[in-house]
């Protein structure tokens, strides 16, 4: 009987070691899932990715496709594909559409897993389009772009990026998230 | 200690299979596969082999009937394990209503993909005719799933209707086929400001039950959100399209509209011609579950024998 406790302790033990061994960062991962994580750090850390990556975002609309800043956009490749080809369809009728943030207000931030988030921000921004040589306005007015916006996040080393994002009108209501995009 | 170490083997192996499956070091669980064809529980299985084979042949003529019994479940469900990993072709694919599918193809969902060194590929078609969910009284939740699929022979002729539904294995060619999930697929098309066509295709969407939201790119930087209600909305009976088109942070159109309503976006025009029914048809080719199986009762059966006797 004793040496069959022993036998099933042991099992368990070299189980666990060679579970945890088998993933980087295990303890981090189980102190998530035990609740012992630094989420506070990490959600200051997203807040300020957001404010970097919406920096980065408008400045480049801004200057037309200027790449300063490239590098350190906490943004996946598809998302900056998809900005620098509005801005390129812009160019192809020498035209700039300018983003003016107004208004950022983090409503939420959830630690999906030790690696990815979501969150959600109000923000609202004024869109103007102008010239690209002259700068002169195009639009009859400046428009006022209110919208609520779900990042969805990865934590890639120590660094957090925008992976995708959706856009939501203030009125609209946010559906579940489908557990497929992160 | 022969004993103790297979026990040390089988609670080694069951807390392993645990802890991976309920993600405990992980950032995510993995799946059933994923674990039973991890190196340690397959080393843990070759381990296990070896000690039951000299127990066996250092007890051969002492060994009692359930001894053997036990032994011969062990070797089946290990037995089991490996013809799985080695010859297991299995995956799952989404079809649309009117889709044809071929297990030779390489559409499968890719985290779902599964194909041993040395599986066959089943060579089987079939074409989704109808789908037919049951769903709850509020219409929000899925209850029962059955597919009506067309048998395609590669003649041509011979063809049969099978039903596959989402509560047991349908059998065709010794490979199980079973369907789960299920939504929308819409058909857009983009036009030209004079109406001509200029691309049309489905696309898959989680858009059940109404009110979800899923969304879909072309080539430009749009990005189309899309809910669908079938039975419509307060201003119509028809089914109605809930349509919100960003780019980048700029909502350029947010409202309701009509199967083949023409929106206008950009220097062209998008409507939504027709809406059908997926599913997400599961494939599984695999000899070592008979093994298993087999391995299992053969398990019970020495478990209930013992217990009689004592």
């Amino acid at each position: 009987m004793k040496k069959n406790l022993i036998s099933g302790a042991a099992g368990i033990i070299l189980a666990l070691f060679v579970s945890f061994i088998s993933h980087e960062q295990g303890l981090m991962n189980l102190g998530f899932h035990l609740g012992t994580y630094e989420s506070e750090k990490e959600e200051k850390k997203i807040e300020d990715t957001l404010r970097l990556f919406n920096r980065n975002f408008a400045s480049f609309f801004n200057t037309g496709g200027g790449l300063a800043g490239l590098n350190e956009f906490p943004a996946a490749n598809m998302i900056k594909r998809r900005i620098f080809q509005e801005i390129n369809d812009w160019k192809k009728n020498n035209q700039i559409i300018v983003y003016d943030k107004d208004v950022f207000e983090l409503e939420s931030i959830d630690l999906m897993s030790p690696v990815s988030a979501v969150a959600i921000a109000r923000e609202v921004w004024f869109l103007t389009v102008q010239d690209s040589e002259t700068r002169k306005s195009l639009s009859r007015g400046v428009k006022a772009n209110p919208v609520r916006i779900r990042y969805l996040m990865k934590k890639d080393g120590d660094n957090w990026r925008v992976l995708e994002y959706e856009v939501f009108g203030v009125d609209d209501d946010i559906p579940v998230m489908q557990k497929v995009r992160l | 200690m022969r004993f103790p170490f297979r026990l040390l083997i089988v609670i080694f192996s069951l807390t392993y299979y645990l802890s991976e499956r309920a993600g405990l070091f992980g950032v995510a669980p993995f799946s059933t596969l994923e674990v039973l064809y991890s190196i340690p529980i397959l080393s843990a299985s070759v381990f296990y082999l070896i000690i039951t084979l000299i127990t066996a042949i250092k007890h051969v003529r002492t060994m009692k009937t359930t001894g053997w019994m036990l032994m011969a479940s062990g070797i089946l469900l290990i037995a089991g394990l490996w013809v799985s990993y080695l010859t297991r072709f299995s995956g799952e694919v989404v079809l649309t209503e009117g889709q044809t599918f071929f297990s030779g193809h390489n559409d499968y969902i890719p985290e779902t993909f599964y194909r041993g060194r040395f599986s066959k590929v089943p060579d089987i078609g079939m074409e989704l005719e109808k789908i037919t969910p049951s769903l709850s009284d509020d219409k929000s939740n899925i209850q029962g799933l059955k597919g009506t699929f067309k048998l395609i022979s590669k003649e041509g002729a011979d063809s049969r209707d099978v039903s596959i539904t989402d509560r047991l294995p349908t059998e065709i060619a010794r490979t199980l086929f079973m369907i789960g999930d299920f939504g929308h697929s819409v058909r857009y098309a983009l036009k030209s400001q004079e109406g001509r066509v200029l691309d049309s295709s489905f696309i898959y969407m989680k858009l059940f039950p109404p009110g979800s939201e899923d969304s879909f790119r072309l080539l430009s930087p749009l990005t189309y959100y899309v809910r669908y209600f079938p039975d419509g909305d307060e201003k119509s009976e028809e089914p109605r399209i809930g349509l919100r088109i960003v780019r980048n942070k700029d909502i350029v159109f947010n409202g309701r509209v009509n199967l083949t309503e023409n929106v206008p976006v950009e220097n062209s025009r998008i409507s939504f011609e027709e809406v059908r029914m997926w599913t997400r048809l599961s494939i599984v080719h695999d000899w070592g579950m008979i093994f298993a199986f087999c391995g299992m009762i053969l398990g019970l059966l020495t478990v209930v024998m013992r217990a009689i006797k004592a």
